[in-house]
């Protein structure tokens, strides 16, 4: 093979094959075998670059820290399942202490509340036996012991006074 | 003739595009075990583009998680890599802009900073160690000043990160010419640093 100047491969090539890191042409190869300038151009750009990757690796410290996947918090997951499971039982368990509790839990209720069960017979609402005593007699008890009777006592002639009978009503 | 390519092994990415389906699906192992066989390459990464092994370690977290969240989006499982990393390059530019703004508003600076315009350099013990690391970063940083930023994130993903033509174009939503017009150029200039391939060949971390 030729080893003249006007056949070497051209710099550019050199570049392109190293960077592409495409093989050569039969042509190309035919002519680093017989052309020890273009190949040292080669290899030593090669070599170079071969270099300066190994020494960048070597040079660069491990990392202390390993990348750990962060934990599955999918609803779908089983276990996540069974806690939420736990979670509304307990929470309808707490709720329902707390209802019965405050319903029949005697001097501790909360005020206002009437009882319930067994105690609502003997309890009688004392805003219920007011209402009841106005419906029945609106006047208080120290009144009503000035008249005469509950009743009233009222004297028909003294109506009659008041109010003229129809039958004596010169307009009828 | 040896040529260069990808170190990618098909066995590997067939492996990971399997992976990124079952864990698509709801496989939590699945994920565990992506991030497993991917996190030293995106932490790598990470760090080569933010030099703080802490903060390498922070974001990488939040590259992982943003991925396992929203990895029932992901419509082509075979291009898990490329998308992980996709999230990876948008975190990273996320916390240079954080940088920017808080540099902004603080007096005070670390003397790493002042010294290369870069974050402040990991906390080694090992002081030898912790020379030769800044010594290497800061001729790495000299080497990539002269790229342009599309020149130098092509660079690095395509060198350091060891991903292939396709999968940059993926992770930078770019076209594949675009990708490799630039990496053309960034590659024309790394070969023409003569000093910096010096310091390579001798360097020995």
């Amino acid at each position: 093979m030729s080893t003249d100047a006007v056949h070497h491969i051209p710099e550019n090539r050199i570049i392109q094959i190293v960077a592409d890191g495409t093989g050569l042409t039969p042509e190309e190869n035919a002519h680093l075998e017989g052309c020890g300038s273009c190949r040292n151009m080669l290899t030593a750009l090669e070599g170079d670059l071969d270099r300066l990757r190994r020494q960048a690796a070597q040079v660069a410290p491990a990392p202390e820290r390993r990348f750990v996947l962060p934990v599955d918090q999918s609803e779908h997951h089983p276990w996540r399942r069974w806690r939420l499971g736990w979670a509304a039982l307990g929470t309808a368990i707490s709720v329902a202490l707390l209802v019965l509790f405050f319903r029949v839990g005697g001097e501790n209720r909360l005020p206002g509340l009437p009882p319930t069960g067994p105690t609502v017979a003997a309890w009688v609402d004392p805003e219920m036996e007011e209402v009841n005593r106005l419906a029945e007699n609106a006047l208080p008890e120290a009144y009503l012991a000035l008249s005469e009777s509950l009743e009233g006592g009222y004297d028909e002639e003294f109506i009659d006074f008041l109010i003229s009978p129809l039958d004596s009503d010169p307009v009828s | 003739m040896v040529a260069t390519s990808s170190n990618h092994n098909p066995d590997r990415d067939g492996e990971v595009g399997r992976l990124a389906a079952e864990a698509r699906d709801g496989s939590r192992l699945a994920f565990q075990q992506l991030a497993a066989q991917l996190e030293p390459r995106v932490f790598r990464m990470i760090y080569y583009r933010t030099r703080s092994r802490e903060d390498a370690e922070d974001i990488c977290q939040d590259v992982f998680l943003t991925a396992f969240r929203s990895i029932k989006k992901l419509k082509q499982p075979e291009r898990f890599e490329s998308w992980l990393f996709r999230i990876a390059v948008n975190r990273v530019k996320d916390y240079h802009r954080r940088q920017k703004f808080r540099s902004l508003f603080s007096v005070l600076h670390d003397t790493d900073s002042e010294d290369n315009g870069e974050p402040p350099a990991d906390r080694s013990t090992d002081t030898m160690d912790a020379i030769v690391r800044k010594q290497f970063w800061q001729k790495v940083q000299t080497m990539l000043g002269q790229l342009s930023k599309m020149e130098r994130e092509v660079f690095l993903l395509r060198f350091l990160d060891d991903l292939g033509i396709k999968e940059i174009a993926e992770v930078l939503n770019k076209s594949e010419s675009t990708v490799k017009t630039h990496l053309y150029r960034a590659l024309g200039k790394f070969k023409n640093d003569a000093a910096f391939r010096a310091f390579i060949k001798e360097a020995r971390p």
